[in-house]
């Protein structure tokens, strides 16, 4: 019935301390209620209830701003993570959006006045900002759920914590492909003219590119001009630098690309709306995995506790769980507990070993001559 | 009974008319010198641009900060630093990859410019000529484009220009080709962008001073013996020179920063200022190096454009003389 219906959303709204009981007899007198239902309803241990269960919530009214990436990744961590935290917690969670290069500039942007409490960004973004002092060392005992985070996920000596992590690797057109491509020299084929994917400069992804690069052609990560050169000869294989999920994804549907180094979760929901899009983990030289990380920059505006708590939140195994089963997010927990189809898709703790170790010191020392060099190669 | 004669005398009295001249010595009248009226005309114009003003001096600021931003330092793991240095300009003039991107923007400004033109001004004599119905439906085909969102636009042309878009796909079932033509993520598509967004901005200035032509001149050169193409060539083609020139300085300012059209139909493989400044402002985060970039590209577009802009004005001057 509608009345009772209004008078459901009515007591809501007094349990999420939006009205006051005050407000609330006001409004049930209107809905055509009589004095003496009125007088019952507001003593009703029920209303107490809801009244108290919203003072319960430990951090109601208290507000903090996080600023994580868009689409699919920022999607799948508000549903996993920030409507989950809001709602145990009674805080308000203001999200801003950027990928990476996008929050170091934000956080080195507001160093006089920091206006982000936590950012989540790959861990080469937190070792980008750590020498200028922006952000602050997590305190580790404050937050509980770092106990079972694996060390080599704790970036710049605590500046940041991995709460997930992405491998980068080869995606191809089943139909051009009946098996998996099984090394990046594939990228390099000469029937694949035109037909060919790369990411653009401004993503981490093609900084991993110019190493396998590297690897390809007899270099490694700390000699890399080898790999640039190869990659100037892969111009003309290349028909788009990929930026838009989408528009890529139309395009493998299509067969206008067929090969593509990129990040593996990046199609997920294609998949599995039947797009003839695959990843591969068994590529002869390796693939890269990479930690996304939670930090909190110094001197954020908002209260600490909540900061620190939705930095645990970030590593809770059940917050963990649903982002690898939402977007293929590796766990960084080792308390999460992924299904045998899931884990098929995201790194854990066993691939680890056999994923392409980055000298993230070194990357973050090279990375905007590598930027620019990438562009050179590929673009000319 | 016919109506009351008018009372001239009524009228024309300096009591009955308070517009009429004063009497002299009257303070409410009293005739203004012309520097005074110079000064009046001098204040409403100024007072006039006052609005436009206040939103001038806003990016005059912008254009202020982003030069002095061009002289700062800039180390990778510290950003952007307080200094007073031309390295920037420096960097930036020694490089042949940035010189050959400075110079692909401007080449691909002039070709959109051109094509611009020639397919604008057809299409604005038809519509200057056009009356009633006809116009109106001109004028709605040129103002459309407009009305849609850039981004909107080019994914328009991402779909039409496609492999299999409906362009490739006409002409394979016309028999005039085998297999798609690769016209995605080149020049190619981000220049038939760029003239589709542009074009509104040629034809309407045209269209305008040659609506603007007395007809009776042509009708003159037509009596004296001219034929149509040469009343065009001789009459109508250099008394629209002002439209074209204020077209072609849109089309060419416009298509030089074109940032959307680049960025979704060059598919990361057309590089020109425009996505240059973005990496280094917003990737590379080195801020003095992309407003060196800004300066320079807005300085050399400006210097061309006044060249152009004097060498026009010779040419109106040496026609009028003729």
């Amino acid at each position: 019935m509608k009345t009772s219906a209004h008078v459901d959303d009515l007591f809501e709204e007094l349990a999420q301390r939006r009205i006051s009981r005050r407000e609330l007899g006001k409004r049930l007198a209107a809905l055509g209620l009589s004095s003496t239902a009125i007088a019952a309803a507001l003593a009703s241990p029920d209303i107490n209830r809801g009244a108290v269960s919203a003072q319960d919530k430990p951090f109601s009214g208290q507000t903090i701003r996080v600023q994580f990436w868009s689409g699919p990744e920022g999607d799948n961590i508000q549903r996993n993570v920030v409507d989950p935290f809001v709602e145990e917690t009674g805080a308000q969670v203001i999200v801003e959006y950027g990928f990476t290069s996008g929050s170091i500039a934000k956080v080195r942007a507001q160093a006089a006045d920091p206006q982000l409490d936590v950012v989540l960004m790959d861990d080469i973004g937190v070792l980008t900002v750590v020498p200028e002092n922006l952000l602050q060392s997590l305190d580790l005992a404050k937050i509980p759920n770092a106990a079972n985070v694996d060390e080599r996920f704790i970036v710049a000596d605590g500046k940041g914590i991995g709460f997930f992590t992405y491998v980068d690797t080869l995606l191809y057109n089943t139909a051009a492909y009946p098996s998996p491509p099984t090394t990046w020299r594939d990228l390099w084929a000469e029937d694949l003219r035109n037909k060919a994917s790369m990411p653009t400069s401004n993503q981490t992804p093609a900084l991993h590119m110019v190493i396998a690069a590297a690897i390809l052609a007899g270099g490694d990560q700390h000699n890399p001009d080898p790999g640039f050169a190869l990659l100037e000869e892969l111009r003309p294989n290349v028909r788009v630098l990929a930026e838009n999920t989408s528009q890529i994804a139309e395009l493998m549907k299509t067969g206008d690309v067929e090969l593509l180094s990129w990040t593996s979760y990046i199609f997920r929901d294609y998949m599995q709306q039947g797009y003839p899009i695959e990843n591969t983990f068994s590529l002869k030289e390796g693939v890269f995995a990479t930690p996304a990380c939670a930090a909190i920059p110094e001197g954020h505006p908002g209260p600490q506790e909540v900061a620190e708590a939705f930095v645990n939140k970030c590593l809770e195994p059940k917050a963990q769980e649903g982002m690898a089963e939402g977007l293929w997010f590796g766990p960084t927990n080792s308390e999460a507990v992924i299904p045998p189809e899931t884990a098929k898709r995201v790194i854990t703790f066993d691939d680890l070993d056999n994923t392409i170790p980055v000298d993230l010191e070194h990357l973050l020392s090279v990375r905007e001559d590598w930027i620019t060099r990438y562009e050179r190669a590929l673009v000319g | 009974m016919g109506l009351p004669p008018i009372p001239w005398e009524i009228t024309l009295s300096s009591e009955a008319l308070p517009l009429s001249s004063p009497t002299p010595g009257s303070p409410s009248r009293r005739p203004r010198s012309p520097a005074t009226r110079r000064a009046r005309r001098w204040l409403t114009a100024y007072a006039l641009l006052l609005p436009g003003a206040f939103f001038l001096a806003f990016l005059v600021m912008s254009v202020i900060m982003l030069a002095r931003f061009s002289l700062n330092g800039w180390d990778p793991g510290l950003g952007m630093y307080p200094s007073l240095t031309l390295s920037n300009y420096g960097d930036f003039i020694s490089d042949s990859y940035f010189r050959g991107i400075f110079l692909k923007t401007l080449r691909l400004a002039l070709v959109v410019t051109l094509i611009a033109l020639v397919l604008g001004y057809p299409y604005a004599y038809f519509l200057a000529m056009s009356r009633g119905p006809v116009r109106n439906l001109l004028l709605l085909i040129v103002i459309v484009p407009l009305l849609i969102d850039v981004l909107v636009r080019a994914y328009g042309w991402l779909i039409l220009l496609g492999d299999r878009g409906l362009i490739n796909q006409s002409l394979i079932s016309l028999g005039v080709r085998d297999e798609p033509f690769y016209m995605l993520y080149t020049e190619t598509s981000v220049v038939i962008e760029l003239i589709h967004e542009i074009l509104p901005f040629m034809v309407l200035p045209i269209a305008a001073v040659l609506e603007k032509i007395d007809p009776s001149l042509r009708e003159a050169g037509q009596n004296l013996g001219a034929s149509k193409f040469q009343t065009f060539l001789r009459i109508t083609l250099p008394m629209s020179l002002p439209g074209i020139l204020a077209g072609t300085l849109l089309c060419f300012a416009l298509s030089a920063s074109a940032f959307v059209a680049p960025l979704v139909l060059g598919g990361g493989k057309v590089m020109v200022m425009s996505l240059l400044i973005r990496t280094q402002m917003s990737v590379l985060l080195n801020w003095p190096f992309a407003a060196a970039e800004s300066i320079i590209l807005v300085a050399l577009t400006l210097i061309i454009l006044y060249f152009y802009i004097r060498a026009s004005r010779m040419g109106l001057n040496w026609r009028q003389r003729d």
